[in-house]
């Protein structure tokens, strides 16, 4: 079992129900990822929202709470924006810190 | 519902989560496992409510942002559904304004909670909804029971004669109405004193309710008068259940008053593939057989015939 860092999981590492959680989700991340980037370079942004309202809704429930809240915001930006006029560089912040923070639990993954 | 007293929960309670995203799917899964409770899963809202008319689940925990049809689409058509109207459904959702609060409250869910949620707070909301709709279908069930006899009362009769009388209507199949009443009932009451009098009407009550079956709806209609809906059954095959009653219904010993036996007299009506008279003047016309019972002597049973010849039973002579 790769050792969880607890200071980047809102889900107790010891526990083995919550571990269970944690890699139920890290399981699943690398196609979430792909997901989120195919998206953004084929300029679908309403799919994009979708990925993004989704992960704000469920990454905490299985201890991912900074995915959850970098989503939140992307989502939060995407709302405010019409979606069928944005174009990737005005979202690209926002879009980058979710998805930098995706990337920073890609070690746990066994390669 | 056919039996008034068995129809308390026995089991752990079934939810119903209806939600596109499959991580909440599963999170729920692995969170609610010690949880006494079954979880169903539907992905999106007309899913879920073609899965609660089909399966009513206890409980409904309901996602608005849903492709298909929206959580709020569903949460209206749940709420005008008969079947579903009276099933909790606490939403569940990311979108979480004041105003998004609001209009769940209004389209009728029992509870809201924000997404992400706090799971310690999701069980004790779902364990909270959970016990009072428990409640309320305690209290509806009372409200439907007749409280000397245990069958239902007068008024799930009339709304329950209307739902099987169209029942029959879109079927075209058999349904047969017989009205019953203990005969000489007063003289019980002033010879033997009026518990002597509830005894005799819990007895008859409880006698019916041993020969009915599970689907047939028994009823307490007044004083001494008791009603039957027998679905799918023809007058004919009534009469059948009917005899028994009667004769069983003699043939009993009564401790506080061993030398008066009780009789009961009945009306039946009914059609073998679906209605020819009206719900109201239906029952009138059991009613009607009933007098006929009565003026012809008594414990006796009177049906229509097909060729409408009435039968009366037992045959005089």
């Amino acid at each position: 079992m790769p050792q969880y860092d607890q200071a980047q999981f809102s889900l107790d590492v010891t526990d083995e129900d919550d571990v269970e959680l944690i890699e139920m989700f890290l399981e699943e991340l690398p196609s979430r990822i792909d997901t989120l980037k195919s998206a953004a370079e084929s300029g679908d942004f309403s799919h994009l929202n979708r990925l993004a309202h989704q992960l704000k809704g469920a990454a905490p429930g299985f201890g991912f709470d900074p995915i959850g809240s970098t989503a939140a915001v992307l989502e939060e930006r995407l709302k405010t924006s019409n979606l069928e006029m944005v174009e990737l560089d005005q979202i690209q912040s926002e879009f980058d810190a979710l998805l930098n923070e995706c990337n920073s639990y890609l070690k746990y993954i066994d390669s | 519902m056919t039996d008034p007293q068995n129809s308390q929960l026995d089991s752990a309670p079934v939810v119903l989560l209806v939600d596109d995203s499959d991580f909440v799917h599963r999170l729920l899964k692995a969170r609610l496992k010690y949880e006494s409770v079954q979880l169903a899963s539907a992905y999106n809202g007309l899913e879920g409510f073609e899965l609660a008319k089909k399966d009513p689940p206890d409980l409904i925990l309901l996602d608005i942002d849903m492709p298909v049809m929206d959580g709020f689409e569903t949460l209206r058509c749940l709420m005008d559904e008969p079947l579903t109207r009276n099933i909790p459904v606490i939403v569940l959702s990311g979108m979480d304004t004041t105003q998004d609060k609001v209009t769940a409250f209004d389209l009728g869910a029992i509870d809201f909670v924000s997404k992400p949620f706090e799971l310690t707070e999701l069980r004790a909301r779902l364990r909270s909804s959970l016990r009072i709709s428990s409640l309320l279908k305690m209290l509806e069930q009372k409200a439907q029971v007749d409280g000397l006899t245990g069958l239902y009362n007068r008024a799930y009769f009339d709304q329950r004669w209307i739902e099987e009388y169209e029942r029959c209507l879109r079927h075209s199949k058999g349904l047969t109405v017989v009205m019953m009443d203990i005969d000489n009932f007063k003289s019980v009451n002033d010879s033997f004193g009026h518990p002597a009098g509830d005894a005799v009407i819990s007895g008859v009550a409880n006698l019916i309710q041993s020969h009915v079956r599970k689907s047939d709806i028994a009823c307490r209609y007044g004083g001494e008068e008791f009603v039957l809906i027998l679905p799918e059954t023809s007058p004919e095959q009534a009469l059948g259940l009917c005899e028994r009653i009667r004769t069983d219904c003699e043939a009993i010993h009564w401790p506080r008053h061993p030398d008066r036996n009780i009789t009961i007299s009945l009306g039946i009506t009914g059609c073998a593939d679906g209605p020819t008279l009206q719900p109201i003047p239906w029952i009138e016309h059991a009613d009607s057989n009933l007098y006929k019972a009565k003026e012809s002597g008594r414990n006796r049973s009177v049906c229509d015939e097909t060729q409408g010849k009435l039968i009366t039973l037992p045959k005089a002579g």
